[in-house]
């Protein structure tokens, strides 16, 4: 049953903490001491915490006031949207709006070295338990902005994830959220704390696959990447046409280890990403791709922040983007190179097609040096088409829709080409195509 | 071939290195082992002749010679060959030019005649496919934009090429995956034989599981505090490196 | 400081080549300047009287200017009137052949490795050769005028087309452009001319060399290059100067004009003498250079290799008035000892379609500072403009100084202005890593300042590319040469 939301006043805090309050109380017979306890701690930090304005230079060029407008209840288990597919075999977790889909997931076959749980059994088990609540409390007390405890005081099943060192999976791990709300609009709250231990080595993949109606997904995903390890972080934003979602990634990083993290854009009415990667030491390298395609009133907005600390790390990204009909994205990259982190490499470039005189896009790289021997690099483009190559095609018989197209795909394709593992470069691709088709039709 | 006795190093009047004594002869594979700040990486440069680090006290002779009097590029040429834990950028060299101009530097410093450009082009297209390594990888800046791994696969290219008698490995493991960590060690144990020696320096026991050292040597503290064979460096995957330093 | 740290030292501290004096007869004013002043050099040059009145509205312009102060450089306040605005070689250069020059002048030449003679037709290089600010020998004239193609002094092309040189003198640089621009206007001295008529391609490269030999001189020469419709010229420019301990003044403009479907490729390998290792003495470098892309698919591209001058103050520049026209700017700044240099380049698109290309590639040794300084300008009606930036910028040692100021003006959203901006620095690590593999310091460190500006060298001519390449050896390296 949904917890229906009693508006008070029009303080959108006021009406979060009304939810919570009703919440907890349906949920005391049957939650741990130390998920209530989390689960309260950052109800406190919310109450405290502004929601970002355009003021903000963060969030300039997105307003959160849809985000805050609706009466948000609460998904219950017992709602079950259509189940998505998962990218390509391997392990796969199933939730249903953001609740663990036990029964259709492979959490019984989990090979050696490997664990995933709820975060509540997590916190059950004497071995995971103090890390799992430094690592949670840690994120929430200081957060980076108002839906990261928003995330902690409504996540419910959270995941819990651990690699042992000196493991490398050769399977891959999909996570799939099918979401879909048919009643009021649902504040769907995922929550993945990933723990990956020294010399080993995994990839995932998250897809968020809307089946309609009105909600919100706020995710919060916490990694920790352990020394000489690498790991692979795929994202595929599938929401539904009048959803909304904000995604808080973020990723430790330790000596001599590689973290990628791959961004897929296509769904959902707003949409914001914030990918901060932090390194912790020397030897890492981070690699971070989007590409994000914007149609009808589509607000896709992205920020990543890259922090280099320490000598000799290496950072990449690339984002690219297509805006067409009333869309506007944002992309806002964030590079610091501190006074240590002498022989940093740090590469980034954001380019940008906008396709209509009504599409909107704003784009803010942002490299700040305080180190004298580094190579850095940073580059913005917004531009159209190259009528030149769409001639050049229609002029071998290909018609101009078609040929417009095929050149939109190639300029996307320039990120999907960094995905060096062929089922999910080739599905990536689909999704694209799928987009594009949409979007002429 | 090499031997160390009682060697000290400082950097800006701090003491790394203190006391280091080593021998490797020809044909031995000597791994070098311990927690970052030990020493292992100063020693590996020292080596190889890089001066900022200041030899206080000791010596080291390479095949007789006093390696310390030596020049960089002299020790290159004597066949002393260091695989860079940070392989250098150079933009606007292509790979290509650079081992020619590389591998004709030192074949002139041995006495023996440059190669003739096809005969190069030919060496240079053998080993690189040896390392499946792309040939159009050659035609791209010295390690400009390289990943991790395509960096310490060029180091090995390099070395095969140069055909060293004593190779150095300084934390070329470091940062790789699997499958690029078993092309390097593949590069290392063809280059294997009775006359050339390794001295293999490294963070993470797991390249000894495809580099088998002869002796494993624990630094801490700028001294060897542990020597012995392979086992070592599993009982100290056992046990930590907090092992190494209580005995230091 | 380490070993490789003092051979960057000793390769970044190699004295200047072309320092010595010549004996030359030489004719000057008296120091200062006035009407009078501007009046005489007119006078002196039989000017025609619309000149002589360009001049001194010009001058009357700058003395209401003021020196600009923008630059990211610091120099003593210039005294104006303690400079000569005119020197030239006495014996007046009206040679039939190569005999008849003064000796100690083609020995001059020789040193400089000017290709004056005709035993250097085999370079085919047609060569103008101003000295101090007179344009004492240009070869090839009669070849050239077989084709039609003008090229000579710009006092001849004041006597013998006047025509076209009322019609495009100061029509890409009005006289009270800026500072320096109308203080060349007024008391400018001599130069080139160049005309390429409609669809001839000029078979040769162009070339002029500047030499500033007499002492407290300032040199303002002008340089006018025509191409007409469906032309093309290539055009070269080398300087020099002797060692002096004061500060000489030369205040350069250069306009190009590049009709429909025409191209003008204009080089610069500039050696000014740079002052000594403390800093004293030099050439300040004050020069507009600007270039109008008139025509439609006309096409200017600028390459520069600025290794001299104590001060080099200079934005070479391009108009993009016709549609689908093309901008390039080729740029490699070496800054030494004390040098400054401000440099950069100006893309202003006015036409649809056009294209602008900016490769700038810094570098700073000793306590030099180096700036890049760029615009790129897309009008409001000016569709699909495309430009790319390249700024990187070299630092060797760790006194010197590197800078990058950017403007990017976007009026149209049609355009697509890319940029990107790099510092690195040549160190320690570089020369180890090449040593290690066995290379001698020298041929590390050319291998590294070679291998970073190839992408300018590979824009100059061949035989530049060879001589800029020699000169940055020079520049940069003590101990071979």
């Amino acid at each position: 049953m949904a917890e229906t939301l009693q508006r008070n006043n029009t303080d959108q805090l006021t009406r979060f903490s009304t939810l919570f309050a009703q919440t907890e109380q349906s949920l005391n017979g049957h939650s741990t001491d130390a998920t209530r306890s989390i689960r309260s701690r950052s109800m406190e930090v919310l109450e405290k915490t502004d929601f970002p304005n355009r003021r903000s230079e963060d969030w300039k060029y997105t307003s959160v006031a849809p985000l805050l407008a609706p009466e948000w209840v609460l998904p219950s288990g017992s709602q079950t949207a259509p189940r998505a597919q998962a990218p390509g075999t391997g392990i796969t977790i199933h939730f249903q709006n953001g609740i663990l889909d036990r029964a259709n997931s492979d959490l019984d076959t989990l090979p050696e070295g490997l664990l995933i749980c709820s975060i509540e059994e997590a916190l059950e088990m004497e071995t995971e338990r103090d890390r799992v609540i430094k690592f949670l409390e840690q994120e929430i007390v200081t957060p980076e902005n108002a839906f990261i405890p928003l995330n902690g005081a409504f996540a419910r099943q959270g995941i819990y994830l651990r690699l042992k060192k000196g493991v490398r999976l050769s399977s891959d791990i999909h996570f799939v959220h099918s979401n879909e709300s048919t009643g009021a609009p649902l504040l769907i709250s995922p929550q993945l704390v990933g723990i990956i231990e020294s010399n080993a080595e995994m990839r995932i993949t998250e897809t968020f696959q809307g089946f309609g109606g009105t909600y919100l997904t706020n995710i919060l995903n916490r990694f920790e990447v352990g020394a000489n390890s690498h790991f692979e972080h795929y994202k595929f934003q599938l929401e539904s046409p009048a959803a909304f979602q904000v995604n808080n990634t973020k990723a430790y990083i330790h000596r001599d280890s590689t973290f990628s993290n791959y961004n897929l854009e296509l769904g959902g009415a707003l949409v914001r990403n914030n990918v901060v990667t932090i390194m912790l030491d020397s030897g890492i390298t981070s690699n971070l791709y989007g590409a994000f395609l914007g149609i009808d009133r589509q607000h896709l907005d992205t920020q990543t922040f890259i922090d280099h600390a320490f000598p000799h790390c290496q950072s990449n990204e690339l984002y690219k983007g297509i805006l067409t009909d009333r869309a506007h994205g944002v992309f806002n990259g964030k590079v610091i190179v501190r006074q240590d982190a002498q022989k940093t490499n740090a590469y980034q470039q954001n380019s940008n097609l906008v396709l209509s005189p009504t599409a909107v896009m704003d784009t803010k790289p942002q490299l700040e040096i305080f180190a004298d021997d580094v190579r850095c690099s940073h580059g913005a483009t917004i531009g159209q088409l190259d009528e030149n190559s769409v001639f050049y095609l229609k002029s071998r018989g290909i018609p101009d829709a078609e040929a417009r197209r095929l050149l939109q795909l190639a300029f996307l394709q320039e990120v999907l080409d960094n995905i060096e593992v062929e089922y999910l470069h080739e599905y990536a691709s689909d999704l694209l195509i799928a987009k594009f088709e949409k979007a002429s039709a | 071939m090499l031997e160390i006795k009682d060697l000290h190093v400082s950097i800006e009047d701090k003491e790394i290195l203190r006391g280091i004594n080593l021998q490797v002869n020809p044909g031995e594979v000597h791994a070098i082992m311990g927690p970052n700040g030990s020493g292992k990486s100063t020693l590996a440069s020292v080596l190889a002749g890089r001066e900022e680090y200041e030899v206080t006290s000791g010596s080291i002779l390479y095949n007789g010679q006093d390696l310390l009097e030596m020049d960089v590029d002299k020790r290159a040429h004597a066949g002393l060959f260091l695989a860079f834990q940070y392989p250098v950028e150079i933009p606007g060299v292509s790979t290509a030019t650079f081992l020619k101009s590389s591998v004709n530097a030192v074949r002139k410093g041995r006495g023996l005649e440059e190669l003739k450009p096809v005969d190069m082009l030919k060496l240079l297209r053998q080993k690189a496919a040896e390392l499946e390594i792309d040939p159009k990888f050659l035609q791209r800046s010295l390690n400009e934009g390289f990943s991790g791994g395509e960096k310490k696969r060029n180091e090995m290219l390099q070395m095969s090429l140069l055909e060293p008698s004593l190779g150095i490995l300084d934390e070329t493991d470091s940062g790789l995956d699997i499958d690029a960590l078993k092309i390097v060690a593949d590069a290392v144990n063809k280059l294997r034989s009775p006359e050339r020696s390794f001295i293999v320096v490294t963070h993470y026991q797991r390249l000894l599981d495809y580099i088998v050292p002869d002796f494993v040597h624990v630094l801490s503290q700028g001294r060897i505090v542990r020597s012995g064979d392979k086992s070592l460096a599993f009982e100290l995957e056992e046990r930590g490196y907090d092992w190494v330093r209580e005995k230091a | 400081m380490s070993n490789s740290m003092q051979t960057l030292e000793n390769h970044t501290s190699s004295e200047y080549k072309y320092g010595f004096t010549s004996n030359i007869d030489t004719e000057s004013f008296a120091k200062g300047l006035s009407e009078e002043v501007v009046r005489a050099i007119s006078a002196k040059k039989e000017e025609p009287e619309w000149l002589t009145e360009w001049r001194l509205s010009a001058y009357r312009r700058w003395l209401e200017m003021t020196e600009p102060h923008w630059p990211n450089v610091k120099y003593p306040a210039i005294d104006y009137q303690d400079i000569i605005y005119f020197a030239a070689p006495k014996k007046k250069p009206q040679y039939e052949s190569l005999d008849e020059v003064d000796p100690e002048l083609l020995r001059t030449f020789n040193r400089l490795g000017i290709p004056l003679g005709e035993q250097k037709i085999l370079a085919g290089v047609a060569v103008d050769a101003v000295i101090d600010s007179v344009s004492v020998k240009t070869t090839f004239t009669k070849q050239l005028s077989e084709l039609g193609i003008i090229f000579c002094s710009f006092s001849e092309a004041v006597k013998e087309h006047p025509d076209l040189v009322r019609e495009y003198l100061g029509s890409v640089v009005p006289p009270a452009d800026n500072y320096f621009a109308a203080l060349n206007s007024a008391v400018f001295s001599d130069g080139s001319f160049v005309y390429i008529p409609k669809g001839v391609r000029c078979p040769m490269e162009l070339s002029t060399y500047f030499r500033i030999n007499a002492a407290n001189t300032g040199q303002f020469e002008r340089t006018l290059i025509i191409a007409d419709e469906g032309s093309f010229v290539s055009y070269l420019e080398g300087c020099t100067a002797p060692m002096r301990d004061e500060n000489q003044l030369h205040a350069a403009v250069v306009e190009l004009i590049s009709k429909e479907k025409a191209t003008i490729k204009y080089s610069t390998v500039q050696n000014w003498y740079p002052g000594n290792k403390e800093g004293k003495g030099g050439i300040y470098n004050f020069v507009t250079k600007r270039g109008l892309c008139d025509g439609d698919y006309s096409k200017i591209s600028w390459a520069q290799v600025e290794t001299g001058s104590a001060i080099t103050w200079k934005y070479p520049s391009c108009i993009l008035k016709g549609d689908h026209s093309v901008g390039e700017f080729y740029s490699v700044a070496v800054t030494n000892n004390f040098q400054q240099a401000d440099t950069g380049t100006k893309m202003i698109h006015l036409g649809n379609n056009t294209r602008s290309v900016i490769i700038s590639k810094g570098i700073s040794a000793g306590q030099s500072q180096n700036s890049y300084r760029g615009q790129v300008k897309v009008a409001r009606k000016a569709q699909n403009a495309h430009n790319f930036s390249q700024c990187d910028s070299l630092l060797m040692g760790d006194k010197c100084g590197a800078h990058t100021f950017p403007y990017l003006e976007v009026e149209n959203p049609t355009a697509r202005v890319e940029h990107e901006a790099t510092t690195s620095k040549i160190g320690e690590d570089q020369l180890f890593y090449l040593q290690q593999r066995g290379l001698r310091e020298d041929d590390a460190i050319n291998m590294i300042v070679n291998g970073y500006c190839k992408e300018v060298f590979n824009e100059l001519p061949m035989e530049f590319a060879v001589e800029a390449q020699k000169l940055l050896e020079i520049s940069l390296e003590g101990s071979v040469g």
